[in-house]
């Protein structure tokens, strides 16, 4: 365990932030997770450029680029990054389609952070695993 | 003399009945002779031979009389034969010269007054005989008396030769004077009756002829009358359209187009034709004659007739008086204008036609932009719910974060601050207390704001499409309370008995819950709807009855309402777009057929029974298996 693993969250909503740092303030505090955040699909891609997060978190229905294709993309940059879509309209299909694209799973809104707390903390010790 | 044989033939028989009726002058004239010589010289004079010849006269006398009994009351004759002419004057001779002879002898034997009587009657018999209206008895008798009497004279020598010749010589030229006369005068007498005869004949044939001439023309008249008459008759009875003459009811003329078009045939008499049968309605009579009555005639009076095989036809009847067998009757003349007004109802039927499918068609357009307008309202709907989700999302979750952040301050407040007295300690603590509890609040209507938002989005048509397996049972359920609910806010007023009954067999199917949902909801509303209507207008309560049940491969749903039913027809649209019996607004007929679509798109199947006044049944079945496609 070298520092707090990094997770990258896309979204459009910049109030997102606010929730995720306030959701996982006491993580941040012991230094589990830092996070970095997006508003655009090229933006993502722009951080990945330079880091390397642990895991990517990213809306489906974004402006400009959307999910689907963030997801296309950084799965062409990075096969082994795990990614965690997130989505209000969310069903089988879609949870079929982003996990055939290499998705890990498809998290509906609202987002129940506990479920995403233990999800987030498998892929962490998966990718220690490893 | 008389080359008239006419007149030659009248005077044979003028003669020969004169001769006949001049008999009994005969027997008159010559018994006197015979008193006048009796008297004079007693009856010794006839002794000897004188009495042959007076015995011939008398036979001869006898003769006549006996002739004159026997034709005296013949009727005249038409001719005489030359023969029986010839005998008149032979028994003239024959009389004369017995009467001669029987005097000759009388002169001979006797004295000279002997001789002076013998004379004397020889002369007044031979004039005696002129009397007699015939040359042949005068002549004959005169002739032959005085002829033997002159001989006697002068061969006796009686009386001096000249003296008595000149006397016998005048005797006879004044009795041929005497016969010649009286025989013009006859001519002159037949002449004239034959001129009476013939110009009576004349005219008695005149008149004939006239009488013949005017039964003639009388006959003439009458077959060119009769032959005209049978003209017009022909003519009548050419004329292809039906005429008939009539009295009242009794048909007096039926023309051949009449019989044709009614059916009835030329051996029906026409007292057997009562005409009242041939109009459908029974009142038509009664009207025409009012017009009749009225107008003085009918003009293209419109009506439905029928034959004596009940096919009706319509008409138009144009009717005008006339004298018929001296009583006033009426002709109607009948054109079949069936043609023509089935023509027009057709026409009408087909502007009718029309007229409803442009209805129709406005209908479906109004119902189209009507969908369009909800289609549209739905995606707004989607929309917004959509729109509200995030930020709600965010209500939410700030809401829940800062109770939890409330919480952890309520621990540091508790542990590490010194308050500058209890009252302050209190007031922070119960401002805390309040705000938590207006957080939960928050939570609270957030939630209640998240759970609307959820049903909007799952009654747009913004559904997943993904089937998932889900409880039969429990899905009716939902739609029979989402229906129920519907129709009380729509209606605060309306009520209704709902039976419901669930069977445990009944598990689950592979459906587009949304999609079934509405079906469901649909079919639902639609019985509840047709209840209400049914209970508003005065009938039973509305009853709504839903079972469920399995069988064989499916699970049946039935819907059971106790509205008006449908009608056939209707039963056969009813799962057509845009076919709706509510008023316009209340319905977009879209909703069974789009159930209809739905149903069968999973592989099952909506049946409906109806019965009109009682309710009706749709009946929704589905597989247990899904076996249709997925909607798209």
């Amino acid at each position: 365990m070298t520092g707090a693993r990094r997770i990258l969250v896309v979204d459009d909503e910049p109030d997102m932030a606010e929730l995720f740092r306030q959701q996982f303030r006491r993580e941040i505090r012991k230094g589990v997770y830092e996070f970095r955040f997006a508003e655009r699909g090229q933006e993502a891609l722009d951080v990945l450029d330079g880091e390397t997060p642990a895991v990517l978190l990213s809306d489906l229905n974004i402006p400009g680029m959307d999910g689907i294709e963030l997801l296309e993309r950084v799965k062409g940059l990075r096969p082994d990054l795990p990614v965690i879509m997130v989505t209000a309209y969310g069903d089988r299909g879609t949870t079929e389609r982003v996990k055939g694209l290499g998705a890990e799973t498809l998290v509906p809104k609202p987002v129940d952070f506990d479920l995403l707390k233990s999800t987030l903390s498998e892929l962490v010790a998966a990718e220690g695993r490893r | 003399m008389a080359k008239d044989p006419d007149l030659a033939r009248e005077l044979r028989i003028d003669e020969a009945v004169e001769v006949v009726l001049a008999s009994p002058r005969i027997l008159i004239g010559m018994s006197f002779a015979f008193i006048i010589l009796l008297a004079n010289l007693g009856p010794g004079v006839l002794m000897g031979w004188a009495g042959l010849p007076a015995a011939v006269i008398f036979v001869m006398i006898y003769l006549a009389m006996s002739g004159f009994f026997r034709l005296r009351h013949r009727d005249r004759p038409t001719d005489v034969s030359a023969r029986r002419m010839r005998s008149f004057l032979i028994f003239a001779v024959v009389m004369g010269a017995g009467w001669g002879i029987m005097l000759s002898l009388i002169i001979q034997a006797g004295d000279e007054r002997t001789r002076t009587v013998a004379l004397l009657l020889a002369f007044i018999g031979t004039f005696a005989t002129t009397s007699i209206n015939s040359t042949r008895v005068s002549m004959g008798f005169g002739f032959t008396t005085l002829g033997i009497t002159w001989l006697t004279v002068l061969w006796t020598g009686a009386l001096p030769a000249f003296g008595a010749s000149v006397m016998f010589v005048l005797a006879y030229l004044t009795i041929s004077y005497f016969a010649h006369q009286s025989q013009q005068t006859r001519i002159a007498a037949i002449k004239q009756t034959m001129a009476n005869t013939r110009a009576m004949e004349a005219r008695f044939q005149a008149e004939e002829d006239l009488r013949t001439a005017q039964i003639e023309a009388a006959e003439r008249e009458k077959s060119r009358q009769m032959e005209l008459s049978a003209t017009q008759r022909n003519v009548i009875n050419a004329i292809p359209f039906p005429l008939i003459l009539a009295r009242g009811d009794s048909a007096l003329e039926v023309t051949p187009a009449a019989r044709a078009q009614f059916g009835v045939s030329e051996a029906t008499e026409l007292s057997e034709i009562t005409l009242s049968d041939f109009f459908v309605d029974p009142a038509t009579p009664a009207e025409i004659l009012g017009r009749i009555q009225a107008d003085g005639e009918l003009n293209d009076f419109e009506t439905l007739m029928k034959n004596t095989s009940d096919e009706e036809f319509w008409v138009t009847i144009s009717t005008r008086s006339l004298v018929y067998e001296g009583q006033k009757s009426w002709l109607n003349a009948i054109y079949v204008i069936d043609a023509r007004k089935r023509m027009e109802q057709e026409l009408g039927a087909t502007r009718d036609r029309a007229v409803a499918a442009l209805a129709d068609l406005r209908k479906a357009q109004e119902q189209l932009i009507h969908a369009e307008k909800m289609a549209g309202l739905g995606q707004l709907t989607a929309g917004i719910a959509h729109e509200i989700k995030n930020p709600l999302n965010f209500v939410n979750n700030f809401a829940k974060l800062s109770t939890e952040m409330l919480d952890e301050l309520a621990e540091l407040l508790s542990d590490g601050v010194t308050y500058a007295d209890d009252d302050t300690r209190e007031d922070v603590e119960d401002t805390l207390a309040t705000v938590r509890e207006n957080l939960v609040k928050i939570d609270q209507h957030g939630g209640r704001a998240d759970s609307i938002v959820k049903n909007m989005l799952s009654h747009s048509r913004e559904g997943t499409g993904q089937r998932e397996t889900v409880g039969l049972n429990g899905l009716v359920k939902e739609a029979l309370n989402l229906a129920y609910h519907g129709a009380r806010a729509s209606d605060v007023s309306f009520n209704a008995d709902i039976q419901t009954e669930w069977s445990d067999d009944v598990g689950d199917v592979t459906v587009v819950p949304q999609e079934i949902q509405r079906v469901f909801l649909n079919v639902i509303s639609n019985g509840i709807y047709a209840a209400g209507k049914s209970a508003a207008a005065g009938g039973a309560p509305a009853q709504i009855a839903i079972s469920t049940r399995a069988e064989g491969g499916d699970y049946v749903v039935d819907v059971t309402d106790n509205g008006p039913g449908i009608p056939e027809d209707a039963r056969k649209r009813i799962f057509e777009p845009f076919y709706t019996t509510k008023p316009a607004g209340e319905g977009t007929g879209l909703g069974l057929s789009m159930s209809f679509d739905i149903v069968k798109a999973h592989g099952g199947r909506i049946d409906l029974t109806s019965a009109e006044g009682e309710g009706t049944t749709f009946t929704i079945r589905l597989p247990k298996a899904a076996r249709g496609e997925a909607p798209e």
